[in-house]
């Protein structure tokens, strides 16, 4: 079996107050076929909020790929990219 | 050699509120002055129940307060505080009766008794007695009074227990206990506690004597049932790191000192906590499924006991202390909850410490915030006082 797809949504203070909140759920709302090719973990402050260059809060890491300005259908549109390229 | 730091008095008080009644008969007041080298602790008992009993314990407790941490002659004090009080001319008999506990330099201690069942002295698992002297003055309308004093050195371990008559009456009437419960029992009762778990916290013992003379009342008061506890012990600490240091030379430091501290351990900020794990070289793992209270996850961390968000944690931990007070606290907090599960920690901690990082994130002060985030600064200087002022800790904070 392929390596599980790793989402990192931040739960720092900045991402959090600015809508992270909202994303915890996040693997509720995934398609049920998706769920199991995903782990969803939580980090502390992953440093973007730090630099503009990043865009805004909050940001959500889907492997190294960064989303931010996060919420949860662009964390599954990115996601779904990925899922593709994931075959068992 | 007392007065150090590796001596600690703690003093907790519970209440149970005479079945029916909405409010306590009995009065008991926990005071420390500003430069807290006096603990002063009053409990009072009014006649009767319910309002017109609260308004004469309280009267008495107010004015004793005042009278006992302002002037150094205790037994003149009582005098004055017994001339002073009303009293029930029908009855002939004071309307409130009261016992005083002052602790000067963690050392002396003194105590007065006026008519409340007498104070009861552990020292580690037995009982002792110290002597007491008995004052008896003329009462313009009661006639003859009498009150005890007693003063001694405090020890480690030593533990001082009072409480009113809704104790030592509970259960009467009851089968097991036709005259109650009694002091014989209550003493019985707490060396028995006292001997399977010799650390047993003051908060802890009174909340149990409580409960069991609340039981013997087959769980409906019969009067108002208060205790209060004294006890001097080896500090219980706890470090609370938060905020990433001002100078980044300053990152092994905050993290040596975590490290190194005897005690527990709260670390309140994600990127303060990146910078230990980083320093220490440790995991830190969010439990996103962990939520409460609308605050973001908590973390984990090997070898800390809590690992929190930073300023919003701490401004609601802040508001829930405010709403806490000193009797019978436990009964409200529960350990499912991050805040309660965090403010239990502080509360069962004796000597608190925070190391305070002052590097300001500048994503804060972002007008553009959902929420106003308050400066961390200011909220750990509001909790040190309320921790100080409400519930007698002794709080230290270094910045860095
Ligand atoms: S709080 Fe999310 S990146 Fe800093």
């Amino acid at each position: 079996m392929k390596k599980k797809i790793t989402v990192q949504i931040c739960t720092g203070t900045n991402c959090y107050v600015f809508g992270g909140a909202n994303l915890l759920d996040l693997e509720k709302n995934l398609p049920s076929e998706v769920k199991e090719k995903v782990e969803v973990k939580g980090a502390t402050c992953l440093g973007f909020c730090k630099d503009k260059k990043y865009g805004k809060a909050p940001f959500v890491l889907v492997e190294d790929e960064l989303v931010s300005e996060a919420d949860v259908h662009k964390v599954i549109k990115k996601v779904m990219q990925y899922v593709d390229k994931v075959v068992d | 050699m007392n007065n150090d730091t590796n001596l600690f008095i703690e003093v907790a008080s519970s209440q149970k509120i005479k079945s029916g009644e909405s409010i306590s008969g009995d009065t008991c007041i926990i005071s420390s002055n500003d430069s807290k080298n006096r603990i002063t602790l009053i409990l009072s008992d009014g006649l009767g129940s319910g309002i017109k009993a609260a308004v004469l314990s309280s009267l008495t407790t107010s004015m004793a307060l005042r009278l006992f941490q302002n002037c150094g002659d205790c037994v003149s004090v009582t005098e004055t505080i017994m001339k002073t009080l009303p009293v029930c001319s029908v009855r002939k008999i004071s309307y409130a009766t009261f016992t005083m506990v002052e602790i000067q330099e963690k050392r002396l201690v003194r105590v007065v008794e006026y008519d409340n069942p007498p104070i009861v002295v552990f020292r580690g698992g037995d009982l002792i007695e110290k002597e007491k002297q008995y004052f008896k003055f003329e009462h313009p309308i009661l006639g003859e009074q009498k009150f005890s004093y007693m003063e001694f050195e405090l020890q480690l371990g030593d533990r001082l227990i009072c409480f009113s008559d809704g104790v030592t009456q509970s259960g009467m009437g009851e089968r097991k206990y036709n005259f109650g419960w009694q002091w014989e029992n209550a003493v019985l009762y707490i060396s028995e506690v006292i001997s399977s778990d010799p650390d047993v916290s003051a908060r802890d013992l009174s909340d149990k004597i409580i409960s069991k003379a609340w039981a013997n009342d087959v769980f409906q008061a019969k009067d108002d049932i208060t205790c209060a506890c004294v006890y001097c012990r080896k500090p219980r600490k706890l470090l609370v790191v938060t905020g990433p240091p001002y100078d980044e030379q300053k990152d092994s430091y905050i993290a040596y000192v975590l490290k190194n501290y005897p005690g527990k351990k709260i670390i309140c900020g994600g990127t303060t906590a990146n910078i230990i794990a980083r320093e220490l070289g440790k995991e830190i793992k969010v439990d996103i499924n962990d939520r409460s209270d609308d605050l973001p996850p908590i973390a984990y961390m090997e070898g800390v006991d809590l690992v929190t968000e930073g300023v919003i944690t701490l401004s609601k931990l802040f508001r829930r202390l405010e709403s806490l007070n000193q009797v019978s606290m436990q009964g409200v907090l529960r350990p499912s909850n991050l805040i309660d599960k965090m403010a239990l920690l502080f509360l069962h901690s004796d000597v608190i410490c925070f190391l305070v990082g002052t590097r300001i994130n500048e994503m804060h002060q972002n007008p553009d915030l959902p929420v106003e985030l308050d400066i961390r600064r200011n909220i750990v200087r509001r909790i040190k006082e309320i921790l100080e002022r409400r519930f007698l800790k002794e709080v230290q904070i270094e910045f860095v």
